[in-house]
């Protein structure tokens, strides 16, 4: 007798016979099946016996398919549920994320997808189950590596917390140096994908006409230079995450390609009709408003809805409060250890620039000040002749935190966001040497220098000046547009 | 929304969808399947006609939202569009003319589909 304990999948869905070929695909790829053609007799066989997966059709003859997902939801061990749609349920299927569905499936779909969806949610319900028995007390959350206390970042950690159960698409927002890829990094660590890679793409930093080779992969001879047959990032990917980060540089023509993808989840390599499949969890990050992209016409509205099933908005270092000094200690600690020094904490006074600086450049420039400090000075505390030189002059800004300093206040309001040229030129005003380059030129200069001897390779040169491509595109924009 | 001529361009049968399914779940299950959707395609013959004579939209809507998706699955490929074509219109658009089309369209879908499942039962 076969004793072996196969996965129980419910499949609620009002056709006899599309129900009755689910079932048997399901069946045939080693699951149990049970088919129920209205959601008032699935939820009596629920209550009676919770599933591992339940695959349901939104929309339903007596109750809506939302509202068993979400007496699912509210039972102590719930089933994953995959949700599935036609077209024009679509914006429906986007709620039922948001209710804690685990995937939607469009359809028609072929096979292959269903089975992949609830293959998929099992190995996501028995690692829950696991985390379960083994830490009752920790959550997938205790795996993101996110430092912060403010009630911002709790509505963070709670959105993050629900999205790495399921599968959804992810859309990550916030100002640059907020930390999006680490977001998207815990959140595949803290997934049942954990064991499949995580592929990040900056599609600022992707040429164009190399864009759909980078992402679907070629053939040989499929263009000048396509010497092999290579993997795209999308095939790479599959088990496991997709990060694509600046998704508001991608190119109208690409974002169509990528819509698809995400509807079938299958693709064809450049140069090749073969269609192949791959199974990925996209989360996108960008630090434009992407629904302002879309006003524009610049973001395809259709995939925007596809992408934005979970938006997460990670705050402004400024608007974090108490996080600043929490990240800037945790900052210390790592750079301290890292290079052997005997740092330990901040004076009052340094501690006090910080809560009232404006911190344009978020983490990223947080990390930058308290590694220069770090490498350049010894002793236990930092002090505030420490700080840069160009630290916290021109851009400090959040009286808020300074309601003793009337002084500072005054500088304040008079400065506040400054943008950096303005703020470089404010010493040439006065009476400064005339030999001091104003910074903004001297990065200018450094960065066309790198990029002259990587002959014209921008990605390469980011790489050898330590900042992300995306951040020279950025910058080369600011310069033509000044 | 689909027009007349690529409804018809479609096929009623697309034996490739048919074998893929008989290939992946095993002959058994693909007659089994088969004589379900054959059952399903009655069924919903009957309510669409009853529902044009009586001029009932909600009904028909609600079988046509069924028939899109599950005739495609089945290969039934023009009357996967037609159901499409039909499921798209609004309540205050002319939509009998094209229920009667689809009705007979699912009489040729039902008299091939039979034919096919004697065919292998043999």
């Amino acid at each position: 007798m076969n004793t072996t304990h196969k996965p129980l999948v419910y499949v609620v869905e009002d056709s006899l016979s599309s129900g009755a070929l689910y079932c048997s695909q399901l069946q045939k790829a080693g699951f149990d099946t049970q088919h129920f053609v209205d959601g008032y007799s699935a939820l009596v066989a629920i209550k009676a016996k919770m599933p591992a997966v339940l695959v349901q059709d939104v929309c339903l003859p007596d109750i809506s398919g939302l509202e068993v997902l979400k007496y699912v939801n509210k039972q102590e061990v719930a089933a994953k549920v995959i949700i599935i749609t036609s077209n024009s349920s679509i914006d429906v299927a986007v709620d039922a994320m948001r209710l804690g569905g685990y995937d939607f499936i469009e359809k028609p779909f072929t096979s292959e997808r269903l089975i992949t969806s609830v293959t998929n949610a099992i190995k996501q319900q028995n690692q829950d189950l696991k985390t379960v028995e083994v830490e009752p007390t920790a959550t997938s959350l205790d795996r993101i590596n996110f430092i912060g206390e403010s009630l911002s970042m709790h509505t963070v950690f709670r959105l993050l917390e629900s999205a790495a159960r399921s599968k959804a698409s992810v859309f990550v927002t916030g100002e640059s140096g907020t930390g999006k890829e680490v977001c998207a990094l815990g959140l595949h660590q803290a997934s049942a994908r954990e064991q499949g890679p995580f592929i990040a793409i900056n599609c600022a930093a992707i040429p164009a006409e190399l864009f759909e080779s980078e992402f679907f992969g070629h053939v040989k001879g499929a263009f000048s230079g396509a010497l092999t047959d290579r993997k795209g990032a999308v095939e790479v990917a599959n088990g496991g995450t997709l990060f694509l980060d600046e998704i508001c540089e991608m190119q109208l023509n690409l974002q169509a390609k990528l819509l698809r993808f995400l509807q079938t989840g299958t693709f064809c390599k450049v140069g090749s009709s073969e269609v192949l499949q791959s199974d990925v969890r996209i989360v996108c990050a960008t630090n434009r408003n992407p629904a302002e992209e879309v006003g524009e016409g610049r973001f395809r509205e259709d995939l925007y809805y596809r992408l934005n099933v979970i938006p997460v908005v990670l705050p402004a270092l400024r608007e974090r409060g108490e996080d600043i000094l929490l990240l800037a200690h945790h900052i210390l600690k790592a750079k301290t250890t890292e290079n052997n020094k005997q740092f330990e904490n901040f004076s009052d006074e340094v501690k006090q620039t910080f809560m009232q600086y404006d911190w344009p450049g978020n983490i990223r420039e947080l990390q930058n000040v308290i590694e220069n400090i770090v490498v350049i000075y010894d002793g236990q505390s930092v002090q505030p002749d420490m700080l840069p030189s160009n630290f916290g002059h021109n851009v400090v800004n959040q009286a808020q935190y300074s309601p003793h300093n009337q002084m500072a206040q005054t500088n304040i309001s008079t400065m506040a966001s400054t943008p950096l040229r303005s703020q470089a030129s404010t010493p040439e005003q006065s009476s400064a040497p005339n030999n001091i380059i104003q910074l903004w030129i001297v990065e200018k200069n450094a960065i066309e220098d790198a990029i002259s001897q990587c002959g014209g390779n921008i990605p390469l040169a980011a790489a050898y000046l330590g900042i992300s491509a995306s951040t020279i595109y950025r910058k080369m924009k600011s310069w033509a547009e000044n | 929304m689909s027009n007349a001529t690529e409804i018809t361009a479609c096929p009623i049968m697309q034996l490739s969808t048919l074998n893929t399914l008989e290939t992946d779940l095993g002959s058994d299950t693909y007659q089994h399947l088969l004589s379900l959707f054959e059952q399903e395609l009655t069924e919903l013959h009957a309510q669409l006609h009853i529902a044009a004579e009586q001029h009932q939209f909600q009904d028909i809507n609600n079988a046509t939202h069924i028939l899109k998706n599950t005739a495609a699955l089945y290969g039934a490929d023009r009357l996967s569009a037609c159901a499409a074509s039909v499921y798209q219109l609004k309540s205050n658009q002319p939509y009998i003319a094209q229920t009667q089309q689809l009705i007979g369209i699912i009489n040729e879908t039902l008299t091939q589909y039979k034919a096919h499942i004697n065919s292998i039962a043999e």
